[in-house]
């Protein structure tokens, strides 16, 4: 059966919103432990299979952050908005705003890596938006586990130098 | 930048290349890159110097039960990170430490799974404790220890300036740890001070075991590979630094500069301190004990082994050593106790109970497969012996947990158990190794008495036992400690039978070198009884030993 991404999409929108609320003023995100809650809400509807579910909800998740991050953004523009972050792992060593990643940041190297290499975009998306498992990757997209380490390595490497020297 | 997609690839391809060299060859690579596009060679530069953050940054915040909460510090192999899970009775916090992914294979993943089954085989209250280990989502190995909230050793004693001789009992402290090391044939190889902690209670803790080594039964370590790359060469003995080799001398030598570091104005510890840190290892100390016991003499106001005897020194001592109370000596007998009992325990076994209780370190988990096994041990009507062994492991894990009420009711299920088996060698050794925990376990509710007629009765037991083969190594540092408690509650009589029983024990191993130590230390002790007590016939014939 194929996934009601309408409703899908709902679900992800709701819980978000209520993340940012308890969130308070951080505005942080953790898009799996989201994406991981949606799943456990909507259980017992007829999914393929979970990893189907959280590929497509991985898609969408994405576009729920960064639809938020961009109201929030035209929102509050002029009045110091803050920006909506992903929470990175904290690191003391990490540059200065990079402690959090800024979602529209981190959506303009995200296309820009897709421009160069889509199946690279798609292996972040579905392991940093969606909380997959390399190997459940690697059935997503057709490949081996090895690839998709390997791409995964490079990709947050490429991703990190793109978005702390723009 | 932007870069073609011919480029991007080409960059993909040196960036997978340039991600298998060991750090010192990348450089290389990088330039040997240049000279086919220097633009190119300078974006890949940047991505290597990226590569250890950007891995830190993505890192799942959540490994097995373990959720991430912030960088502690950056080891040889990885990262470690303080991480924290819940338990039934609130959340523990652990430090979780990580491979680094340049690292996850061959022999630095070896290393890193070496580090962590060192850490799993150890149980002392001076070691930072192994937690949990496990696999994350992309395979890479990690490793949870105790979170250890303190200062090291150095930031401690700059800041904190504790007397000397505070100084001399955290000393002591390390020393019964690293002593315990060496007896559990390992090496630690990079003592130094940012390896040894001091917690907020004011307890000593070793951590970081990544350059550690198992020893072979000839005392020579097996893996010489790269850790000589990977020591700190300011607190590494001549023969590390060379490579020539690593043995509990080499650990020695390090403790023998730490010491250095940091004894002040005293000149018998600069003295001990010297004569841990020479250059030739035969002339260092020859154990970790050996050194703990001139601490402890320097502790007592008694003469330092390691300062020339010298009569106006030897009197100034003396004259010294009877105006301080010796009451200290107490509060070391509960840590002393715990890390023997455990080992003895531990090296004696080799049933699969074991292997269940090591590697589930999650207590409830422990128990309930202990209970488990228990259940189909009586089941095959097992015999008696084995069901004690159940309940001494059950007692031993009370007692680790300082649950003394629940390991003494366990010591008596099993000591219940062994008296309906019939006569025999292999009851006999079970009542010996009863009896010392039921002592063990009264010292740790402060029933000295009552702890030292325990000991006395299994060494006596013990005595008669044809072969007398019962792990027996890891008690001496115990035992002095029993010892000198009593000693200090005027209990003569009691103190000197354990210091006694503790040469007959090492005699008995055929370990000389700690015999003359116990010999000495017997002999020393019984000179501090005065005469009128010491004239009794009992102490009399132990003191002429």
């Amino acid at each position: 059966m194929e996934i009601d991404v309408q409703e899908l999409y709902a679900e992800l929108r709701r819980i978000a919103a209520l993340h940012f609320r308890r969130a308070g003023r951080q505005l942080t995100l953790q898009p799996t432990v989201i994406v991981n809650e949606a799943y456990i809400r909507m259980q017992g509807k007829d999914w393929r299979s979970k990893t189907h579910y959280l590929a497509t909800a991985s898609r969408v998740m994405r576009n729920v952050v960064v639809d938020y991050a961009r109201t929030r953004l035209s929102a509050k523009r002029g009045a110091g908005g803050k920006q909506i972050t992903l929470s990175f792992a904290e690191n003391a060593a990490a540059p200065p705003g990079l402690s959090a990643i800024d979602v529209i940041a981190l959506e303009r190297a995200l296309d820009e890596l897709e421009a160069l290499d889509a199946r690279k975009a798609r292996v972040v998306e579905l392991r940093w938006y969606g909380g997959l498992e390399v190997e459940e990757i690697a059935g997503v997209l057709d490949t081996s586990p090895a690839t998709v380490k390997r791409d995964w390595e490079f990709s947050r490497t490429w991703l990190y130098k793109q978005l702390s020297c723009p | 930048m932007s870069l073609s997609p011919a480029d991007f690839h080409q960059l993909e391809a040196w960036f997978a290349e340039a991600s298998t060299l060991p750090a010192e060859k990348r450089a290389r690579f990088v330039e040997i890159c240049r000279e086919t596009d220097a633009r190119l060679a300078s974006e890949l530069e940047q991505m290597l110097e990226a590569q250890p953050l950007a891995e830190a940054a993505f890192l799942p915040r959540q490994h097995g039960d373990w959720r991430i909460k912030r960088v502690l510090g950056e080891g040889g192999l990885g990262l470690v990170r303080l991480a924290e899970r819940d338990t039934p009775t609130g959340k523990q916090l652990g430090a979780i430490k990580h491979i680094h992914a340049n690292f996850d294979a061959g022999s630095f993943r070896a290393r890193f799974l070496k580090e962590c089954e060192i850490l799993k085989a150890l149980a002392h209250p001076q070691i930072a404790a192994f937690l949990d280990a496990g696999l994350d989502s992309a395979g890479s190995p990690y490793f949870v220890m105790e979170y250890v909230n303190g200062l090291a050793w150095d930031d401690y004693t700059a800041h904190v300036k504790p007397t000397v001789e505070r100084v001399a009992m955290l000393f002591r402290d390390l020393l019964a740890a690293v002593a315990y090391l060496h007896e559990s044939s390992i090496v630690h190889a990079d003592i130094k001070p940012s390896n040894v902690l001091i917690d907020r209670a004011g307890a000593v803790k070793l951590l970081d075991f990544g350059a550690a080594r198992m020893l072979d039964a000839d005392g020579k370590s097996r893996d010489s590979t790269f850790t000589r790359a990977m020591l700190t060469p300011e607190w590494a003995s001549p023969e590390q630094r060379q490579g020539t080799s690593c043995t509990p001398a080499s650990d020695i030598y390090s403790l023998g500069l730490l010491l250095r570091s940091c004894c002040g104005e005293s000149a018998d510890l600069r003295a001990i301190a010297d004569k841990a840190s020479r250059d030739e290892p035969s002339e260092r100390y020859e154990s970790a004990l050996a050194m703990a016991a001139d601490v402890t003499h320097f502790l007592r106001n008694e003469p330092v082994g390691a300062r020339t005897a010298n009569m106006q020194y030897r009197a100034r001592k003396f004259a010294r050593r009877h105006r301080i109370a010796a009451a200290f000596a107490a509060c070391a007998l509960v840590a002393a106790g715990a890390a023997w009992w455990i080992e003895a325990e531990r090296a004696r076994q080799a049933s699969e109970l074991r292997s269940t209780l090591i590697e589930n370190v999650r207590p409830e988990k422990a128990i309930a497969q202990v209970l488990k096994s228990a259940a189909a041990d009586m089941e095959a009507d097992a015999p008696k012996t084995e069901q004690a062994q159940l309940h001494l492991r059950m007692a031993q894990m009370h007692a680790v947990r300082s649950r003394p009420d629940n390991a003494a009711q366990e010591l008596k299920a099993a000591e219940t158990a062994v008296a309906a088996d019939a006569p025999s060698p292999e009851r006999d050794k079970m009542r010996v190794r009863l009896l010392l925990s039921q002592g063990f376990v009264l010292g740790k509710q402060d029933k000295l008495v009552e702890a030292a007629d325990m000991v006395i009765e299994a060494f006596k037991l013990w005595e008669t036992i044809p072969d007398r083969n019962i792990e027996l190594r890891q008690s001496g540092y115990y035992l002095r400690e029993l010892a000198d408690a009593l000693i200090a509650r005027g209990e003569f009589s009691r103190g000197i039978e354990i210091l006694h029983w503790n040469v007959r024990r090492t005699e008995w191993i055929g370990d000389s070198a700690t015999t003359n130590v116990n010999k000495r230390d017997l002999a020393a002790r019984c000179a501090t009884i005065p005469e009128a007590i010491r004239s009794e016939e009992k102490l009399t014939k132990l003191c002429a030993n």
